[in-house]
């Protein structure tokens, strides 16, 4: 029998206006109804943010939850504010308030920066910083309702050979090879901020370098948010607030597109010399992918005779039939990075090929329209 | 009770994906459930008492070494390093379902790659330098059991000679029955799923061998016989710890056993042991 498409399934709405509120329907609702093998049934709740990442599989019946706990309402879960040198963030925040909020923009540009570049302007006033972290993969193969790995199955589509996986994975991949699509994950990272999440029974504060899973971890999701937890503030420490940023995007369009390969990088400069470092790339694995060996070696140098240090970056990297060209994007995003480069330039550090540097001998299409 | 997990296949047809993982619970119940059941038979049965030693061909006791060799180097070596690539093979296959996430694929796919090769060395082994037949249950196994079952007649067999097992008693070769069973299944099986990630052993090639309602019933086939394993290693566990039992497990250890314990515990006539040289004279 055909799917039905485009017309949204049956499914309870509850809209609390507060965080307790919302806890308490979670802590009844979120692990939903057993299966009679012991597992969580596929009937639990869903959690609404902008409803920009779920709303597409609710109406593809990909995702099929009971119940959804619309978090619109709940104003606690909203805003900006500082908290002594910390700047508190609201999961519900939109991303064009996070983009533009002067206190972000001044202390942690490299956050705005990121923010700014997710989608499109009409997105970024609907989707939020805690919808935008807490995303699913967007493996198409996955997204289609493949039975895969991610899907509780027992094969990767994306990792066989003569698979389209163009976007995917050159790190950390352990049989999934799905990435993380967040583009604001890697500038916290960077930023060391910590996420604090709240069930009914407890609250915890993760680093937002713990808040991401790799596969080899648990390879059904990307954060560590259990069905009953709430995503309640984004913290940000004063750590790096004010230091040089490079924030740097590459995808198919200009506009509206998920990245092929990112970097956020927080520096702490000397004159020219970099005393401490944070880069981490995004799209290039299920999580944030930190690069702690290019950090140390950047420690104590200058940044133009630390710019080789970007080999680095792509040391331990496996690509797949398809993906080749961000071995070398990584890297070039890297060295940008530390040159500070403006993101878009080209760089005769790079010859003329641009951030994709060598052609990629796989039969995969070339996309450098941003480096170009 | 739902034995395996289904689900959909890109073609939409149902296809098994694989053991269902709330039988890893059962499976410790169970093997719980046999300690637990044995230990209080072994309380409350009837007392035994074993008939006297016999001393078989060999003639006197004192004709025998004073310590009986029963497992060879080689042999003790294949156990133990068995016995570990198990462990580190269910642990890295059952904690992340217990709700221990870590990165467990590498680490399980080295351990069955070690166990396999340990089984094939076990195979030749046993084929060329063993007692092949000494570890298979034999009809003649079966007064044994009957003594199980009925203890006055642990001792006797129809008013026959002192009955006791040979090399092995028979719960040993049934457990070693069922774990061949259960290890040859999970290496066959577990061959065959290397080829589903990427390993230094074999091309990855997902696709290959099966389809999808083949690889599912390989998956499954590979879980259940793991599950089985976890109840059988505690049973094992807790067979090697009984007091009674402990000169055998230590005979895993040092390779031998005291002559006294041989004449007990084994028949002689079934367990033929070498009678110690001639003392040298001039």
């Amino acid at each position: 029998m055909a799917t039905v498409r485009d017309g949204m399934p049956h499914f309870d709405l509850y809209q609390p206006d507060s965080v307790e509120d919302a806890l308490a329907l979670l802590d009844r609702l979120g692990r939903g109804a057993h299966m009679d093998d012991g597992t969580d049934g596929p009937l639990r709740a869903w959690v609404l943010a902008g409803g920009l990442d779920c709303l597409e599989r609710f109406k593809d019946r990909i995702r099929r939850p009971s119940a959804v706990v619309d978090l619109a309402r709940v104003g606690a879960l909203r805003g900006v504010r500082r908290e002594g040198d910390e700047t508190v963030i609201g999961p519900m925040t939109t991303l064009a308030e996070v983009a533009r909020h002067p206190d972000i923009r001044e202390r942690f540009g490299l956050l705005a920066e990121a923010a700014a570049q997710v989608a499109s302007p009409q997105i970024r006033n609907q989707g939020t910083l805690g919808g935008n972290l807490s995303q699913d993969a967007r493996c198409w193969y996955y997204r289609g309702g493949w039975p895969c790995y991610r899907a509780g199955g027992n094969i990767c589509y994306a990792a066989a050979p003569g698979a389209m996986n163009r976007e995917h994975a050159v790190f950390g991949a352990r049989r999934c090879v799905a990435v993380s699509p967040s583009d604001t994950a890697p500038a916290l990272v960077a930023l060391e901020a910590r996420l604090v999440i709240r069930n009914a029974a407890r609250t915890r504060m993760v680093a937002a370098e713990d808040y991401f899973l790799g596969p080899e971890t648990d390879i059904t999701r990307l954060t560590v948010l259990e069905p009953d937890d709430l995503l309640v503030e984004i913290r940000i420490p004063p750590t790096w607030a004010g230091t040089r940023f490079h924030f740097e995007k590459v995808r198919d369009r200009p506009v509206w597109d998920f990245a092929l390969a990112s970097i956020a990088a927080a520096m702490r400069q000397t004159g020219d010399r970099i005393d401490q470092a944070r880069l981490v790339l995004g799209s290039v694995a299920a999580r944030p992918w930190r690069l702690p060996q290019v950090e140390a070696a950047l420690a104590g140098r200058p940044r133009e005779e630390a710019a080789d240090a970007a080999d680095l970056a792509v040391r331990g990297a496996v690509p797949l039939a398809h993906n080749g060209y961000k071995v070398t994007l990584a890297r070039n995003l890297a060295r940008r990075a530390i040159l500070g480069q403006p993101p878009g330039a080209p760089s005769l550090a790079m010859g003329a090929s641009g951030l994709m540097g060598a052609p990629d001998p796989s039969p995969a299409r070339q996309t450098g329209k941003e480096a170009s | 009770m739902n034995f395996v997990t289904w689900g959909v296949s890109p073609w939409g047809q149902p296809v098994i994906l694989h053991a269902a993982w709330h039988l890893l619970w059962y499976a410790l119940i169970a093997g719980v459930a046999f300690v637990l059941a044995h230990a209080a038979w072994v309380l409350l049965r009837p007392s035994p008492a074993p008939g006297p030693g016999s001393v078989g061909a060999s003639g006197t006791a004192d004709a025998l070494p004073r310590r009986i060799v029963r497992h060879s180097l080689p042999a003790r070596l294949f156990h133990w390093v068995m016995a570990a690539a198990m462990l580190v093979l269910l642990g890295t296959a059952f904690l992340p379902k217990a709700g221990l996430p870590f990165d467990w694929v590498g680490a399980h796919v080295w351990a069955g790659a070690v166990l396999l090769a340990a089984i094939a060395f076990h195979v030749v082994h046993a084929l060329c330098c063993m007692d092949f037949r000494a570890i298979w249950p034999t009809p003649g196994d079966l007064g044994e059991l009957r003594g199980i079952i009925d203890p006055p007649q642990f001792a006797k067999v129809a008013d026959g000679p002192v009955r006791r097992p040979g090399k092995y008693p028979l719960g040993n070769k049934l457990y070693h029955l069922a774990l061949v069973a259960v290890g040859l299944t999970l290496a066959a099986t577990g061959l065959a799923l290397l080829v589903r990630v990427p390993t230094p052993f074999l091309p990855h090639a997902p696709h290959s061998l099966f389809d999808d309602a083949g690889w599912g019933a390989v998956y499954a086939l590979h879980g259940l016989a793991g599950l089985s394993l976890v109840a059988l290693v505690i049973i094992h566990v807790y067979f090697a710890l009984r007091p009674e039992k402990r000169p055998i497990t230590l005979s895993m250890l040092t390779g031998d056993m005291d002559r006294d314990y041989y004449l007990a515990h084994h028949d002689p006539e079934r367990w033929r042991v070498d009678a110690s040289p001639p003392p040298i004279t001039q």
